[in-house]
């Protein structure tokens, strides 16, 4: 399959396409807040694949998979980059009629239709970034070794392939990348509510 | 004996196993159980959490737009390819790589042609080929790092043969300054060769490199024989020079003296002092020939001729058989009858012979010696008796 793909054979490009697709997708949305930006910057990966697929060295799965997670990687870095020297300039004007805010606009919707339940979209995006903030602070490996066991399914043996190390390693690091993942998710959770109940009016307030 | 973190880890994969139990699969929910690290159960259902979390699944209309986008893309790609050939491809690709590539390629082409360029001017013994100034640099460069005299009477002696090649192409009088410089590097080269010799300690290399050098010198003796015939007088005479200071016979001339008798014939008798004169030894007098023949008498070269031609003589030169030459301005001229003629036009002579001493002997006198270089000027001398001549001076011509 790899190899009409490299010859170009469109029906093996599309096989390719959607096998890689939720891995890579996942990786990105893991790594971005919004769900617009993790889509170009996934249809970006998968253009750089199509252009770069003639000199792709890759013999087997779990190669190429290791081939488009570092394209992914290194488009995201890109992003940030990108985002850091020229920062992004919104406007506080509501761009539509019916009163919708722009922090509405731009969230696209998760599980939820942002029309008909704005309240639990916002809550929902609100999450999402705290996960991703989160996905953001592991390490790079323990970021592929997640989407390589729980996005991608594979097995141990395919992740350590994927990423040149041994079964041990890789389950060493998922371990490790869970429990960040879970004290960081925990702690960020434990900040939000303190946040809302600080900002939130005691009940005997509205009683004076 | 598994460490606590070690069988955590087990726990963890065990749980992730039994989630995820088949590729592809839809995830199954944690496993309630009672035992095991309670933080290890709940990276479980995190990461059940994260694999079922809506976020990371892509959106079918987005898959299918992306694989709109791509096929479109792929098909543009190879259309543009087919256009445009496979050069522009290559150069859109790999322009830093073909960069580099160009860069190599002149680097290559560089030293390669540095190379043959430098193998070429080795070979070449011709000075006037413009490769010859590389072989010279060459040769320099290798004295530098190798400074022992051997090598550098070797390289000396080379040049000198270089020379030597080239000599015999310079004899027109066009090519007189490039003989002249030609000659100049002989010497300097053969002095150089000289000087280094001289500093060698005793030994078999000393006296292989001294019978080199003496083979080279007598090359450039016979050389210089060879080409005396054709060159222009001027040369002629630096080349006798040479040939002089190379340890060759060649004539030098002394003294002059003219006696001209003109009752009752016209004659005239030249004496002419110096070293190396021979019986074949011609004279020239004002760059003519004489066809007469040299007598010795007392050591001196006498030459007995019919004194028709008026002019005074203002140069003599001596001519060898093997080419050599000397000349001399300086001469005493005795009129015997006490009366010399100025020329057919009744000018006065340069030399003196005016017609303004009638009564007495006019002698020209000024010197050059065998090296060419003159010196002093042109002298009359007027003698009331003849046969007892006095120099006067006279302005130099």
């Amino acid at each position: 399959l790899l190899e009409r793909a490299k010859q170009g054979d469109p029906e093996a490009i599309t096989v390719l396409y959607r096998h890689f697709l939720p891995g890579v997708f996942g990786y990105i949305a893991a790594r971005v807040p919004e769900r617009s930006l993790a889509e170009d910057l996934t249809s970006e990966v998968f253009l750089k694949m199509v252009e770069g697929i003639e000199h792709i060295r890759a013999t087997e799965e779990a190669s190429m998979a290791a081939w488009l997670f570092r394209v992914a990687r290194i488009t995201v870095a890109g992003y940030y980059r990108q985002r850091a020297k020229h920062p992004e300039m919104v406007s506080l004007t509501p761009e539509d009629g019916d009163g919708a805010s722009w922090v509405q606009e731009r969230a696209t919707p998760l599980d939820q239709n942002p029309e008909t339940d704005p309240v639990g979209h916002a809550e929902a995006r609100e999450e999402w970034a705290v996960v991703v903030q989160a996905m953001n602070r592991l390490t790079e490996e323990q970021r592929q070794v997640l989407i390589g066991r729980l996005i991608l399914g594979y097995d141990v043996a395919t992740v350590a392939r994927m990423m040149g190390k041994r079964a041990n390693a890789v389950k060493a690091l998922q371990f490790r990348a869970l429990q960040s993942l879970h004290r960081l998710l925990a702690k960020e959770t434990r900040s939000v509510m303190e946040q809302s109940i600080q900002q939130s009016p005691l009940p005997w307030e509205h009683m004076r | 004996m598994k460490s606590r973190q070690q069988r955590s880890i087990d726990q963890l994969e065990a749980l992730l196993s039994a989630q995820t139990n088949q590729k592809g699969a839809t995830p199954l929910p944690p496993v309630a159980s009672e035992g095991g690290d309670p933080e290890v159960r709940a990276m479980a259902r995190l990461a059940y959490q994260l694999q079922t979390a809506p976020s990371l699944v892509p959106d079918p209309t987005f898959v299918q737009q992306v694989e709109r986008t791509i096929l479109t893309h792929r098909v543009r790609r190879k259309q543009t390819a087919i256009v445009q050939g496979g050069w522009p491809r290559f150069a859109e690709r790999g322009r830093a790589w073909s960069i580099q590539l160009v860069f190599a390629v002149l680097l290559v082409c560089l030293l390669v042609s540095t190379g043959v360029t430098m193998a070429l001017a080795a070979q070449v013994t011709n000075p006037e080929n413009p490769l010859y100034g590389i072989k010279v640099w060459e040769q320099q460069v290798q004295l530098v790092f190798d400074t022992s005299p051997q090598q550098r009477v070797e390289v000396e002696l080379e040049r000198i043969h270089d020379q030597l090649n080239v000599l015999p192409r310079l004899t027109d009088a066009s090519q007189a300054p490039k003989y002249q410089q030609a000659l100049n590097e002989i010497m300097a080269h053969l002095d150089a060769a000289s000087t280094m010799l001289k500093t060698l300690p005793a030994g078999p290399e000393r006296d292989h490199l001294w019978s080199a050098f003496a083979a080279v010198k007598n090359e450039v003796r016979q050389c210089l024989y060879g080409v005396l015939g054709e060159l222009p007088w001027g040369e002629q005479l630096t080349t006798t020079s040479v040939l002089g200071q190379l340890g060759a016979s060649v004539p030098t001339i002394e003294q002059v003296t003219i006696v001209i008798m003109t009752q009752p014939l016209n004659q005239a008798t030249m004496t002419v002092t110096g070293r190396d004169l021979t019986p074949t030894t011609h004279l020239i007098v004002n760059g003519h020939r004489l066809a007469s023949r040299c007598v010795f008498h007392q050591s001196a070269c006498v030459f007995t001729f019919p004194w028709e031609n008026k002019t005074p003589p203002e140069m003599i030169a001596v001519l060898n058989a093997d080419g050599t030459v000397a000349q001399t301005t300086k001469m005493v001229v005795i009129s015997m009858n006490g009366k010399i003629s100025s020329g057919a036009d009744g000018k006065p002579g340069a030399s003196g012979s005016n017609g303004k001493n009638e009564n007495g002997t006019t002698s020209s006198n000024s010197n050059s010696n065998a090296n060419g270089s003159r010196n002093g000027g042109s002298q009359h001398s007027t003698v009331q008796n003849p046969g007892k001549p006095t120099s006067i001076p006279v302005p130099r011509k």
